[in-house]
């Protein structure tokens, strides 16, 4: 039992030595690059917890479609990060939004903190679009990135989510709404 | 007593051991099944519950793991406040970082630095892993969204199964006792409905066999297979009592044979006493028997060396009169020896006499024989006394006087005796003739007559010899033991006292010796008297005299014609004889012939007067011939003489009813010859006048 013992103990200090790595290794990248990695990957935890109405998905194979406004390292990354993967079963595809009026078709819409946000805000209001913004917190964003110290909170807008048609899951208004 | 109540202790004992045994085997199956089953259901349903728990708790934790909110992770945790057997739980991100923890109020401990299952890292969509550690259970429970490890669950719970198994482990060992102990006061209640009836069983078996008293009978309790057992005893004992009951009479009957048997055996060994007495009984019979025996045999050799003695003696007294008869018979027909008349005389007398002496030697020798053989027939009738003694006295005086011996006898008594009258004669004269001979000279015979008993008459003949002694009175009536023979002065055949005491016995009367050595002896016949009349005593007398002078008349008559006679004979020498007999009778003429058929031939040429003829003739016999002749008719009157050797009686007799006129016996005394002869033709004369 010692030796296993002993054993275990050596297996968590490798852990933690690769983990002290992995922290050195991160912070040796461009900085933000971590923010826009845990971005996309917010992207796509929180479509896990949405539903849409049917109407949104012409077919049931139909790729959920996430455009991503003013951010284009973020959509680079969030297309990598989401290649492959599926949400409710539907493939997911990035789009990069300009400051052209949003197409139809968005599922998700990611508005960087830039002046155009408001007008892309509008154009998907009452659309069963998923808005999702970050920096400072916009009102008629569905869910808002908040930066908390070294965490990134989210805060949903259930007012906003019920105009959008979206059932959000309780687990994830659980996390903060407004 | 101690074995047969630790017995039945031990059936009750075993009643006891199958019933709590049972019950405890029942027990431990059902507690035990019903007990595993609750404790499997229990333990699924406990893992299932902490599965659900930690399942829920990653449900809800798994949002604040994807958006990395550690405070809403550890709300989620505290709900498990609710649970106090859940001792700590903990959340990992998907790196397996620590993410919240949770610690039960009074719980204290550490947590794994990673969620880890034997060193193994937790994966998405793996199931849920038990890590039983002591008497609390891990569990790890990995988080996944949308196919994406997001963290994992940890769980410590408190083992309540071990706690479960615990109480039921108490439950179950209660209840057991309490069952067995409940079987227990069951059975021991319940046990007598068993047990009384084998008891009383028992109890009956126990002083049947102690007091041998079959007339128990066990009581019948119950109604089960006791109750077969105690009916089946019951007839078992009465099958026994009535087998003992046999037995016994069986015994009864045994020794009653025994007794028996030994009365019998008593009784056989009486019996063999008393064969045992009749053996001796019979072997001293039968060694008087033996020794009679060896007496007659001795008898028999003692009359075989007498026989052997009696024909050396008999050939021996045959050829002494021969010797005198043949030598003067030599003497004379020798020329060598010229003999003077006188001297031819003299021989011829001494050869006469010699052959006379020969011819009463065979005559007694041949009634001896007959005696002996019981040939003798005595023709038995009554017979006057005097005239026999009287008789005798005539034919004894010659010889007396020869010795000048006085014979006197008595005043003869007229009495008839019962006998044969010719050996009477015989047997008086021989007594006569012996007293005379064995006498001294000028002695004296005394002849007497006395009546010892009225049907008795004894008469005695004392002479005045020499006497006998004891041993010569006692060989005195062997054959041809001659007294006096050693001095051999006297003539005799030694048979006459032989003959002479069987002819006694034959007529029915005695003969008896009494003598003296030196003085004399006297010897007497005692004889039935036959009746006492004497007048025809001296009738008979007259008429044998009478008879001579009638014969010498016919042959004096005779003279006036010469007769034929026909000699039919195969013996030369007998021939010659008879033709010179013949040849002094002027008045016959005689024929001879050597055999029957010439004989037979002459008859039938000449018929003669009258044919003498032997009987054992050459070719035919004497009866053929005779028997031819009386078939043919000229011949058939002739009468036929027989002259023949066989002196027997029997043949004699024979002779006479085949025809037969007379019987001359050789050798031929010249007297009778010409009485036959001369008898013979005159009653031819007779027969042949009466026709005329």
């Amino acid at each position: 039992m010692a030796s296993s013992a002993a054993a275990r103990g050596a297996r968590r200090l490798i852990v933690c030595l690769l983990l002290l790595a992995g922290a050195v290794h991160a912070r040796a990248e461009a900085p933000g690059a971590a923010e826009r990695r845990l971005k996309a990957a917010y992207l796509y935890r929180v479509a896990a917890y949405v539903d849409w109405p049917d109407a949104a998905f012409a077919r049931s194979n139909a790729p959920l479609v996430i455009g991503i406004a003013g951010d284009d390292a973020l959509a680079e990354q969030a297309a990598q990060f989401m290649a492959g993967r599926l949400v409710h079963g539907h493939p997911l595809a990035v789009r990069r939004i300009g400051a052209t009026p949003p197409p139809a078709g968005l599922h998700v819409l990611f508005a960087a903190a830039t002046p155009a946000r408001a007008r892309l805000l509008d154009a998907v209001h009452s659309q069963p679009v998923l808005t999702v913004c970050d920096g400072m917190p916009e009102r008629r964003c569905v869910v808002n990135l908040v930066a908390d110290g070294d965490h990134l909170r989210v805060r949903i807008d259930r007012l906003e989510a019920l105009a959008a048609q979206l059932r959000v899951s309780a687990r994830l208004l659980a996390l903060g709404t407004w | 007593m101690a074995r047969p109540m630790l017995r039945r202790r031990s059936i009750r004992e075993k009643l006891v051991t199958i019933v709590m045994s049972t019950t405890l085997a029942a027990l431990v199956v059902s507690v035990g099944s019903v007990v595993a089953y609750d404790l499997r259901s229990y333990r699924r349903a406990l893992l299932n519950d902490l599965a659900t728990q930690a399942e829920l708790v990653g449900h809800m934790t798994s949002a604040a793991l994807a958006f990395d909110d550690a405070r809403l992770a550890g709300e989620n945790l505290a709900l498990l406040r609710s649970r106090p057997s859940v001792r700590a739980a903990a959340i990992y991100d998907e790196h397996g970082a620590l993410f919240a923890t949770y610690l039960a109020p009074g719980e204290t401990g550490a947590f794994p630095v990673r969620p880890a299952k034997g060193g193994k890292p937790v994966r998405a969509g793996a199931k849920e892993s038990y890590l039983p550690e002591g008497d609390e259970v891990v569990l790890y429970k990995p988080i996944s969204e949308n196919g994406d490890l997001l963290g994992t669950v940890y769980l410590r719970s408190e083992n309540q199964l071990i706690v479960r198994v615990r109480d039921y482990f108490m439950i179950c060992a209660g209840v057991t006792l309490l069952a067995l102990l409940t079987a227990w006061l069951l059975v021991r209640r319940l046990g007598h409905t068993i047990t009384t009836p084998i008891d009383a069983i028992t109890g009956i078996a126990r002083e049947v066999v102690a007091r041998r008293d079959y007339s128990r009978r066990a009581p019948r309790i119950s109604e089960d297979e006791a109750a077969d057992l105690v009916d089946s005893f019951n007839a078992m004992l009465s099958e026994i009592e009535q087998r003992t009951r046999a037995l016994e009479d069986s015994n009864r009957e045994i020794a009653r044979e025994a007794e028996e048997r030994a009365r019998a055996q008593q009784e056989v060994m009486r019996l063999n006493a008393g064969l045992e007495a009749r053996v001796q009984e019979r072997t001293a019979q039968l060694e008087l028997a033996n020794s009679e025996l060896e007496l007659a045999i001795e008898e028999a050799r003692a009359a075989n060396q007498a026989k052997s003695a009696f024909l050396s003696s008999m050939s021996h007294e045959l050829r002494t009169p021969l010797n005198a008869i043949l030598g003067f018979a030599q003497i004379l027909a020798s020329k060598d020896m010229p003999t003077t008349p006188e001297q031819k005389q003299e021989f011829a007398g001494h050869i006469l006499k010699s052959g006379r002496h020969l011819l009463t030697l065979i005559n007694e020798i041949l009634d001896l024989a007959k005696v002996e053989a019981g040939a003798l027939s005595l023709s038995m009738e009554p017979v006057p006394l005097a005239e026999v003694m009287l008789e005798c006295q005539s034919m004894i005086a010659p010889l007396a006087a020869t010795r000048g011996i006085r014979v006197l006898f008595p005043e003869a008594p007229a009495v008839r005796v019962q006998a044969d009258r010719t050996r009477l004669k015989q047997v008086l004269l021989n007594l006569l003739s012996n007293a005379v001979k064995y006498n001294r000279d000028g002695g004296a015979v005394i002849v007497d007559c006395a009546r010892p008993a009225p049907q008795r008459l004894r008469l005695s003949v004392q002479d005045t010899g020499m006497g006998l002694t004891p041993e010569q009175v006692a060989n005195l009536f062997q054959p041809f033991n001659r007294l006096g023979q050693e001095a051999g002065t006297q003539e005799g055949t030694g048979i006459g006292l032989v003959v002479t005491r069987r002819l006694v016995e034959m007529m029915g009367g005695e003969i008896g010796v009494a003598s003296s050595p030196g003085t004399g002896s006297v010897f007497s016949i005692e004889l039935t008297v036959a009746e006492p009349a004497g007048v025809a005593a001296a009738a008979p007398s007259a008429a044998g005299t009478s008879a001579a002078p009638a014969r010498s008349a016919d042959g004096g008559a005779g003279a006036t014609a010469a007769r034929t006679v026909l000699y039919i004979e195969d013996n030369p020498a007998n021939l010659k004889l008879v033709q010179e007999i013949v040849r002094f009778r002027p008045d016959l003429r005689l024929m001879c012939a050597p055999d029957g058929h010439f004989g037979l031939s002459l008859a039938r040429s000449h018929l003669p007067d009258v044919i003498l003829m032997d009987l054992n003739l050459p070719g035919l016999s004497g009866f053929e011939v005779l028997a031819q002749l009386r078939r043919e008719p000229d011949t058939a009157r002739i009468p036929a003489i027989a002259v023949s050797a066989n002196a027997m009686r029997a043949d004699i007799e024979r002779a006479l009813a085949a025809g037969f006129a007379r019987y001359l016996t050789k050798p031929i005394d010249i007297g009778q010859f010409n009485e036959a002869i001369d008898g013979v033709l005159a009653t031819r004369r007779v027969d042949e006048s009466q026709p005329q």
